[in-house]
């Protein structure tokens, strides 16, 4: 046997000193010899890397109200992908694995009512904004994904910054004002074109018969109407933008949007209340106010009409707890309430998707981040007689004038 | 006053409010009640409860931290934070070290433990496998293949 001090420590006390190293340390000294290895790696429970994971610190995945998370937690493979992901943004590495691990860790934020703050969203943010990465603002927060070699990284690159919306882009530097006028062409380029809106996409940002995302065209929404309201500067005051624009991924988390803890028990999705609806149009003349493309906020008041309840309907349903809600409303545009095309009822519904998506019908959109998130939803909006365009509807802020200037 | 004899059968006469900074010995005084009977601690010699109660006496009159497990928490989180003091009281040998965490386990004094372990857990970091197995003389008893095999296992830690 050694002379080692260290290996005539109890276990509990050596794996009490471990829980309090960064991981990579617990990796390293895995390595010295085999009752070392065997602490670290041949644990009969997972105390030390749920004690590591949490203290690293990471939000509880199983505080979550992402669908996935809900399974048993293997803390040490989850642990050990994120120190990976952090290699691979210093340095280069699988950038799929990458983006995969981040979007889980936007899954797995802890609802507002968990935390003031979100360590995943934090971690996050670091990670994303590393100086010395050799890729990530270049390539994953701002370059085009139009090569085809790139397909499969590119749905999960897609949906990742359609979360982000540009909030940790502003276009200073060399490059990047040239690579956002870029992203906004091809974004705008595909939004309005009438090819992407098919029966088999529901006319909206879907794929495959609308049972998934084409996160591709979320994110082409998402990066329009950022852009044009930054074009109207102080002019479009931030109590009327999308939470997303103003807050970056913490408006993902679940329950961040207003009066989320008002709600009544049955509408679990935050549907009743007062919204903003930002639409965007390209057709000349729609807004006639002289812009090729125009922005027009609405107002809409949504109430709950009914919630299914036939049991061979929840049944069959990923999440029996969220039934699909059929709502109705009002909405109407914000500087004027005679304006006959938009003082209209609206009617539809928002369900769960099988992949834990949340899908708000009538508006054809996605809810951006989780349930009840402020980020709000995002899609697209047709009219018999005015093609096709993005908007973003998100719950308005409590204390937010409801009124415009009247014309 | 409280009469406690160590292993190597030294008598310590220490205040009772220095002896409860250790759960062990507080609830045995609870038990016991008052009485003047000496109290043994047979898993600790003289020298190292010279130096735990060095440590006691300093912290004597502190709030104990509460059985909450969320403080707790807190507390133990960051590595680096060991006050002045603490740092200095546990600049010692390495036998001696680990000897008073020993001693702080079995004594139930959980605010010295964390001193204890922090510092390992300090000497540690940043530290190459051979380094840290040079530093707590740990021998290597893996084959060349296990090692290889090891290796490979820990690429995910990696950052060179």
């Amino acid at each position: 046997m050694t002379s080692s001090m260290i290996s005539a420590v109890p276990p509990e006390l050596s794996e009490r000193t471990l829980s309090l190293c960064h991981p990579r340390d617990v990796a390293s000294f895995a390595q010295t010899c085999r009752g070392a290895y065997a602490l670290v790696y041949q644990s009969s429970d997972q105390y030390l890397w749920r004690t590591l994971f949490l203290d690293y610190p990471f939000d509880d995945p199983r505080l979550s109200t992402s669908s996935s998370s809900i399974s048993k937690v293997d803390w040490r493979a989850k642990l050990q992908r994120r120190v990976r992901a952090e290699h691979i943004a210093r340095s280069d590495g699988d950038r799929c694995e990458f983006v995969e691990v981040l979007l889980e860790c936007v899954h797995e934020a802890a609802p507002r009512a968990a935390r003031e703050s979100s360590h995943n969203i934090s971690w996050i943010t670091t990670i994303l904004t590393l100086e010395e990465s050799p890729w990530i603002e270049r390539f994953l927060r701002l370059g085009p994904f139009d090569s085809p070699s790139i397909k499969y990284f590119a749905s999960d690159a897609e949906e990742l910054r359609a979360h982000l919306a540009l909030s940790l882009d502003h276009g200073v530097g060399t490059e990047a004002p040239e690579k956002l006028r870029v992203l906004r062409r091809m974004s705008r380029a595909y939004v309005y074109d009438l090819r992407n809106y098919t029966r088999a996409g529901n006319w909206g940002p879907f794929i495959g018969a609308g049972d998934s995302i084409n996160w591709r065209h979320v994110n082409a929404i998402v990066t329009v109407i950022t852009m044009n309201l930054r074009d109207f500067g102080i002019h479009w005051p931030k109590e009327f933008k999308p939470q997303a624009i103003v807050r970056g991924l913490e408006a993902c988390r679940a329950y961040s949007a207003s009066g989320s803890f008002k709600r009544s028990s049955l509408d679990w999705a935050g549907v009743e209340g007062e919204w903003m609806r930002i639409t965007c149009g390209w057709n000349p003349g729609f807004f006639d106010d002289g812009y090729q493309e125009a922005s027009r906020l609405l107002l809409l008041n949504l109430r709950v009409i009914s919630v299914e309840n036939d049991p061979e309907v929840l049944e069959k349903l990923p999440d029996p707890s969220r039934p699909p809600i059929t709502f109705g409303g009002t909405m109407r545009g914000f500087n004027s309430d005679s304006d006959e095309i938009l003082n209209r009822v609206v009617r539809g519904t928002v369900r769960l998707m099988k992949d834990g998506n949340i899908r708000w019908s009538f508006f054809r959109g996605v809810q951006i981040g989780g349930v009840c998130s402020s980020a709000g939803v995002v899609g697209a909006w047709s009219g018999a007689h005015h093609g096709q365009g993005p908007f973003w509807l998100f719950k308005a802020e409590e204390n937010t004038p409801k009124e415009g200037r009247r014309r | 006053m409280v009469l406690l004899v160590t292993s190597d059968n030294e008598q310590f006469v220490v205040d009772k409010d220095v002896a409860e900074r250790s759960v062990l010995i507080k609830n045995m005084l609870e038990d016991v009640g008052e009485s003047d009977q000496p109290i043994p601690l047979p898993n600790v010699s003289s020298s190292v409860l010279k130096k735990v109660l060095e440590y006691c006496e300093h912290h004597r009159g502190e709030r104990l931290p509460t059985t909450d497990s969320e403080s707790q928490d807190e507390t133990r989180k960051r590595t680096t934070d060991i006050s002045e003091w603490d740092q200095k009281f546990i600049s010692v040998d390495q036998e001696m070290l680990f000897e008073i965490i020993l001693a702080a386990n079995y004594l139930d004094i959980k605010p010295l433990l964390d001193v204890g372990c922090k510092t390992v857990a300090n000497m540690i970091k940043g530290k190459t496998p051979e380094e840290i197995r040079k530093l707590f003389n740990i021998v290597n008893d893996f084959t060349p293949e296990e090692e290889a095999q090891i290796k490979k296992e820990n690429e995910w830690a990696e950052d060179r």
